[in-house]
């Protein structure tokens, strides 16, 4: 029983795997609607859209999740009970507009950019000091060639974008700032491409395990 | 009493958390906290009210408001409506421990989908693309120097693409593909794909270079741009305008 239920689960990931990845290399529109591949590949929007539909359910019971936790650290009083409360109150709030009302009521978006977007800024604005502070560590604890590469080219980068530390005029910050562009648009473009390349021979690898059930990350 | 503009509630409460969220320079503390916790609950509500207005109501409850159980007799249906419920009671499933089993037979749709998604976007939208780009560079229209073309720039132009191409296969190899396991279980290649691995760090450290400084030239704009913020706030609450 389990052997069939683990060969269903593994046929579900491969057949539908499959079905969706011929979509992305077949010219969809030279094959006639009516054929028997033309009506595979019509089953290949019904899943695309099955699977949206199971990951926004995923993304519910990850919410689920999210509340159960902090509720039980709420009724057990544990250590930041406090900020759980908080989070609970928050996200039940939200969640209960957002349902009644719709996300796009005034009342909703009122709680989005008076504090979601705000908090999603300031974080972002955080990290210029967590930054430039991780920079400095670097410096200080690890001083081996490739820190100091590193390290190099961003003052480089950073000297070549200018205004600021150099005036834009004259022949100094001209040569910075030519040295800027052939770094940023021959040595670090190559090595992006190579990292690109090899995201995306991995991302290959790991789908294809996936597709042949090498892997089954849904289970025995 | 004179009537309080909602914009200008919305602008006292951004401007309060964003000096909640910035106390952080100062070392982890309560307002940090609060602020923190507050914006992953709202962040969280908004994400499952999105969820559920625009996939999961049109999908599984819209079509029993409209067309009720009939639709479910059709062929149409059972593909359209049928599979939908089905493969969401099953998801459900997984919030029981006892039945979280049941539940792999959506989450297995799920990451078979998921996967092809990942190849096929992989192999149109980066491999093949970058791997056209970085063959172009070497091509006879680009290589070769065109009429009229002062030397010095077609060899610059040359050695700069031959640089860039270094670069990535330098990159590629320092990534280990190809490389076999010696009794250690590190990684054993020849001379050359040692040099080559070394160089691929180097340039791997100048593109991470690159990306750090772009990075804090930008969440050094975006830091300006909030202190901007609480100047004008705090502008227009002195000044009454």
């Amino acid at each position: 029983m389990k052997i069939g239920t683990y060969l269903l689960w593994a046929a579900m990931a491969v057949g539908t795997g499959i079905i969706v990845l011929l979509g992305y290399f077949v010219q969809i529109d030279q094959i006639p609607a009516d054929s028997l591949l033309g009506r595979i590949f019509e089953l290949r929007l019904l899943i695309m859209g099955w699977a949206v539909l199971l990951a926004a359910l995923a993304l519910g019971i990850g919410l689920f999740n999210l509340f159960l936790v902090h509720w039980t650290k709420v009724s057990e009083q544990g250590p930041g009970w406090k900020y759980s409360a908080i989070l609970i109150v928050a996200f039940v709030l939200t969640l209960l507009l957002g349902l009644i009302l719709g996300p796009d009521s005034r009342v909703v978006l009122f709680l989005f950019n008076s504090i979601q977007l705000p908090v999603e800024a300031s974080l972002m604005a955080l990290l210029a000091i967590t930054l430039a502070l991780a920079g400095f560590r670097l410096v200080a604890h690890r001083r081996d060639l490739i820190s100091l590469v590193f390290v190099g080219t961003a003052l480089l980068v950073l000297i070549g974008s200018g205004p600021g530390i150099l005036s834009t005029e004259g022949l100094f910050f001209s040569f910075f700032a030519g040295l800027r562009n052939w770094l940023v648009q021959v040595v670090a473009a190559g090595g992006a491409r190579g990292i690109l390349l090899g995201v995306a021979l991995g991302s290959i690898v790991t789908g294809l395990r996936v597709l042949l059930a090498v892997d089954r990350p849904y289970g025995e | 009493m004179p009537e309080v503009p909602l914009d200008f509630i919305e602008m006292i409460v951004a401007a309060f958390i964003t000096v909640m969220i910035l106390s952080y320079v100062i070392g982890d503390n309560v307002l940090f906290r609060i602020a923190t916790y507050l914006f992953i609950g709202i962040a969280s509500g908004f994400a499952g009210a999105i969820a559920w207005e625009n996939i999961v109501k049109p999908t599984l409850v819209q079509p029993l408001i409209d067309d009720g159980f009939t639709k479910l007799l059709s062929p149409e249906g059972a593909l359209t409506f049928l599979i939908p419920w089905m493969l969401a009671l099953f998801m459900l499933f997984k919030l029981s421990p006892r039945l979280s089993r049941f539940g792999g037979f959506p989450v297995a749709l799920l990451v078979g989908v998921g996967a092809a998604v990942v190849v096929g976007g992989s192999i149109t939208g980066t491999l093949v693309p970058q791997s056209r780009a970085a063959a172009g560079m070497l091509s006879p229209a680009t290589a070769l120097p065109a009429a009229g073309e002062p030397l010095s720039i077609w060899l610059e132009g040359l050695i700069s693409a031959l640089l860039t191409i270094v670069a990535t296969i330098s990159v590629l190899i320092y990534f280990r593909f190809s490389a076999q396991r010696d009794l250690t279980g590190g990684a054993r290649r020849s001379k050359i794909a040692e040099v080559f691995a070394y160089l691929g760090q180097i340039f791997i450290a100048v593109t991470f270079g690159v990306m750090y400084a772009g990075a804090l030239m930008a969440t050094i704009v975006i830091l300006a741009q909030r202190f901007q913020f609480l100047h004008d706030v705090v502008s227009r609450v002195v000044g009454g305008a």
